[in-house]
């Protein structure tokens, strides 16, 4: 366990935000690089090849996820963590889909993004309320059969576990409510991500543009 | 507030109450946690809807409260169990408090 602070990168095309979560994070990171826009975002990704990038979902010239597209694959030990007031399914399953390691809405405090960003550090999931009240609903029972149930389906121990989330709950409380670590925790959150990023089923496309409409 | 639901459910009375009661969980939370914010989780289900209101504020002693409180008992369980519901509370003093709303949904007449 290295006690190195993470070296972030800020994109946000609001400069009184980026100001803003340089100052509440203060000395919980290293902030190497900030940019505006999407192209100006990979060229200093590339170039910093930082920790953990602070990804606005809406951006100019693509978003998030033409970040993603763009850069993800030539920095493969950076962590992704999308970061948005947008709370449009589709905008938040598209960055998810696209890589990033999880999903925190600009409510959240100083405190804990510090927190989510660490635990993206070391390559644990972060899940916001609103992120696991979306794959509760994207994954319904209710939906038709599952082509590959591994992959499509949650286990029952995934879904207290999102449950929990999607009601204000901690890694460390939900721990402490369902007798499991915290490490376990993380890890059906991990499970969970995956399944996200790697699902086929076809509900998932069509549940987030559904919900687009609305 | 954060308000996060799941799933979706056609407005009945029963349903109504429950958005009562949980109206009043969340205004109860705002007025006396001292919380800078409430969570609010609302799940409707084939059979049941549930909505969990949760605060991290000073949480009380629920043994402790004065018989002459009306304020939870009244206008919160007692909208939910006149409805067919139930609502529970589970507070710590000095962690917050979690009211959980539960209405079964479907099949009117089977409860009466």
């Amino acid at each position: 366990v290295t006690t190195r602070l993470p070296r972030i990168v800020i994109v946000d095309d609001h400069r009184l935000f980026r100001s803003g979560v340089r100052a509440e994070l203060g000395e919980a990171v290293t902030v190497v690089g900030e940019a505006e826009s999407v192209d100006a975002a990979v060229t200093v990704i590339s170039a910093t090849q930082p920790d953990v990038v602070l990804l606005d979902v809406h951006l100019p010239g693509g978003g998030g996820r033409a970040v993603l597209d763009a850069v993800a694959a030539e920095v493969p030990d950076t962590k992704f963590l999308a970061l948005s007031v947008s709370d449009a399914a589709e905008d938040v399953i598209g960055v998810i889909r696209g890589g990033a390691r999880g999903y925190v809405t600009k409510t959240i405090s100083g405190e804990e993004l510090a927190d989510a960003i660490s635990r993206v550090a070391e390559g644990d999931a972060v899940f916001s309320p609103r992120l696991a009240g979306f794959v509760l609903d994207a994954f319904s029972a209710a939906a038709s059969a599952p082509a590959d149930p591994e992959l499509d389906l949650l286990t029952p121990r995934e879904r207290d576990v999102l449950r929990l989330i999607a009601r204000g709950y901690s890694y460390r409380e939900i721990g402490k409510e369902l007798f499991i670590s915290v490490k376990t925790v993380e890890s059906h959150v991990s499970s969970v991500l995956r399944k996200l990023q790697l699902s086929n089923r076809y509900e998932l496309s069509r549940w987030a543009s559904d919900r687009r409409l609305i | 507030v954060n308000l996060v639901a799941v799933g979706d459910a056609r407005l009945d009375d029963r349903l109504l109450a429950l958005v009562q009661a949980t109206r009043e969980a969340v205004v109860n939370a705002a007025k006396s946690s001292g919380a800078n914010s409430v969570s609010v989780y609302a799940e409707t289900e084939r059979d049941r809807a549930t909505v969990f209101v949760r605060d991290r504020g000073c949480g009380f002693d629920p043994a402790e409260v004065p018989a002459d409180r009306h304020g939870i008992s009244g206008s919160i369980v007692g909208r939910m169990t006149r409805s067919g519901g139930t609502a529970l509370v589970r507070s710590v003093p000095g962690e917050g408090t979690e009211v959980e709303l539960a209405m079964p949904l479907g099949a009117r007449r089977a409860n009466r």
